[in-house]
Formats: C-alpha cells, structure tokens, sequence
C-alpha cells in the first residue's frame, strides 16, 4: 500500500473523493443554505473548521473511545466544536451568523463529520488528521461555494452582491428550494461524468 | 385550535422538514432504498421527534433561556435526543424482540438525523408555546414520513428506467425531489 502524505491527503479531499459530489456527504446545508455565494462560502468554512477540529480531537482520543458507543462520542465532540464555532460567529460576524440561522447549530449533526471521523480520524494519527480535514473541508467549501455562486447568478442575478444579470430577466426557481435540488442534481452529474472517463 | 391545525398543515405540507427547508435530505436519500425501510425510518423519526420535543421544551425554556445559556441548546438538545433513542432501543429489546434487529439498526443513526434536530431547536428558537412545539414537532416527523415514502414509491418505479449514466444514483434521487418540492409548492394556497 502507498504511503499516506499530507499531499495525498488534501488531493482525495478536494478531487477523488469530493465530499459533496462524490460521496455525497452533508447535503442538508448545501442545499439549505446556498441561496448567495457568500452564504455558501461562509457555511463551507463553518463546515471545514468544525471538521478539522473533530477530526484532531478524535484521533486523538482514538485509543478511549469505545467502538459499540463511537457515534455517541463524535456527535458530543462535534456539538461542543460547534457550539464554540457558533460563539465565534455571533461575537466577529453577527450577520453571517443571522443569516445562517439554524444551520450553524446543524453542524454538529452533518454527515461530512461522521464519514470522516469513523473513516479516517478514527484510525489514523492526529496530524494526518489534521490534513484530512483540511482537504475535505477545501473539498466541500469549494462545491458550497460554487453551487451558491450559480444560484446566485441565476436566481438573483448578482455575484456576491455585484450585479451581472439585469432585474427580471432573472430565473426565480433556482432561488427556491427545487431549484438547489436541481442545480445540486446536475453538479453530481457533471462529477459522475468527470469521473466515469477517467476510471478512478 | 385552527391555529394549531394550521400549525399542523404548515410544518407537514406547506414548509414539509425535507423538501422545504431541507432538513435530513441525506437521510431521505438513504432511507428510501426498500418502502419497509422507509416506513419503519418514518415511524422512528416520528416517534423520536416527539418524545424530544415533549423533553426539549421546558429544558429549553425554563432551564437554558432563563440562564441565559441559549447558546449550549444543540449540545444539551442532542444529550436528551441521545438518551432517548438509548432508552427506545432498549424498549424494542424488551418488549419486541422480534424487532430488534431492524429497530437497533435504525434508531443509532436518528441522533444524527437533522430534521429532528432542526425541528425541535426551531420549536425553541422561534418561540412556539408547548401545544404548538408538539403539534409541529410531530407533522414535521409526518412530513418527513411523506417525504421519505412517497420518494420510496418513486425509487421503486424507476428502478428499470433507462437514466442517463451520470445521473444514475444520487442526482437523479435529487431530481425526483426537486420535482416533489414544486409539487408542495401547490399547497402553498391552503393556509
């Protein structure tokens, strides 16, 4: 087996094993709250910082942590990360924080956090951890962003806040909630596609 | 009591948990793969919902409000959510053990389900009386039920449909449900 690098690390985060288009991990928020890229920007990096925190904290209780009740464990640690990440949030950036609503506090419970925790940190030290998240997060940040972005062209007709598309001539469902489905439905393809002609 | 029937009409059809404000979609996603799964997923996330909220309720109001400690909600929210679905397994075991196998697959994987989660901190954060945290709590698990059924009945019926390759999966899942949610959209009149 090839030996596990920081490089490797960040490269299956970002591209082979994508966490929002490939494996589909933690959809709720990228569907919820992508109505502005700079929503999506700001929930990515919510996402990331809670994961790269669980991830180290994890792997480093690796040892104590007992396998029947590990789901128990990472749910606790991923809600106090998110719960100090929230508090960061409402002191430094109370509009982002408002209007991210409820879905700050729904970290604690995304599934990004608990495919990574039971499939890496759980066995690997806590550096490398480190750098898992750190590649999964840049992974689904990227998506979330981008996602927010084409919602935002098409829905509103502005890129975080500069407009490009003149008022009415914009398409309103892709603000709504079909539209996320849709617009999510046809990145995944767009990754299958890549994916399918290179054979991973 | 049409206020707490609109309540109901609300969180079931008009703003539905999943296909609305797009709580549990990975959940939804998951959980539709057999229509018996689907039911017994619907029924769990039911009966969990309710039992939180009925729980959540006046620990948030009365314990963490008061205290000025509205920020550690998600964390004790998911200890009461925890406890709870450790206390239903246990039930199952008891009373039902026949069930056992299937209920104790499900049930683990509720805590981390976030409708749940997000129903009952939005009972506490927008500030529903007690009635009305129930009565939302329980038609939102209903409207994921809706969700998680009616995309099961789905899933069924493409199974031999020619998709096209990329959108084989997940996106095509992701269709259905675009397609689920204008068609809520309709209910949008009632209330």
């Amino acid at each position: 087996m090839k030996k596990d690098t920081i490089f490797k690390r960040l490269y299956h985060g970002i591209l082979i094993e994508n966490p929002s288009v490939v494996l589909c991990l933690g959809l709720c928020p990228t569907l919820a709250v992508t109505t502005t890229a700079k929503n999506g920007l700001a929930m990515g990096i919510v996402t990331a910082a809670v994961l790269i925190l669980s991830e180290f904290v994890i792997s480093l209780l690796k040892r104590i942590i007992p396998k029947k009740d590990r789901m128990i464990v990472y749910v606790l640690i991923a809600a106090c990360w998110t719960t100090i990440v929230q508090l960061v949030l409402n002191a430094y950036f109370p509009d982002i924080s408002e209007s991210l609503g409820i879905f700050v506090a729904l970290t604690a419970v995304n599934g990004l956090i608990f495919g990574r925790a039971d499939g890496y940190a759980i066995e690997n030290n806590p550096f490398l951890s480190i750098f898992d998240g750190i590649g999964f997060g840049i992974g689904y940040t990227l998506i979330i962003t981008i996602l927010g972005a084409i919602r935002e062209i098409l829905g509103i007709g502005t890129i975080f806040g500069i407009r490009i598309i003149p008022d009415g001539y914009t398409l309103s469902i892709a603000a709504l909630a079909p539209g996320a489905f849709f617009l999510l439905a046809c990145l995944i393809a767009i990754a299958n596609k890549i994916k399918g002609g290179r054979r991973v | 009591m049409t206020k707490l029937i609109y309540v109901a009409i609300m969180s079931a059809f008009v703003n539905n948990v999943v296909l609305g404000q797009m709580f549990g979609v990975n959940a939804v996603i998951r959980g539709s793969e057999k229509i018996g799964y689907a039911l017994r997923l619907s029924l769990s996330v039911i009966v969990v919902t309710f039992l939180s909220s009925v729980v959540t309720w006046p620990v948030g109001e009365f314990l963490l409000n008061r205290f000025g400690l509205s920020f550690l909600q998600p964390m004790v929210f998911l200890i009461i959510e925890a406890v709870i679905v450790l206390v239903l397994v246990k039930l199952v075991k008891v009373k039902f053990p026949k069930r056992k196998q299937v209920y104790s697959q499900i049930l683990p994987l509720i805590v981390i389900n976030s409708a749940v989660l997000g129903v009952i901190l939005m009972n506490v954060q927008v500030g529903y009386s007690f009635l009305r945290s129930t009565v939302n709590s329980v038609c939102g698990g209903l409207g994921f039920a809706a969700a998680v059924i009616i995309l099961a009945g789905v899933r069924e019926r493409i199974r031999f449909n020619d998709v096209p390759k990329p959108f084989e999966g997940v996106p095509i899942l992701l269709v259905v449900s675009g397609l689920m949610a204008i068609a809520f959209y309709g209910f949008t009149g009632l209330v």
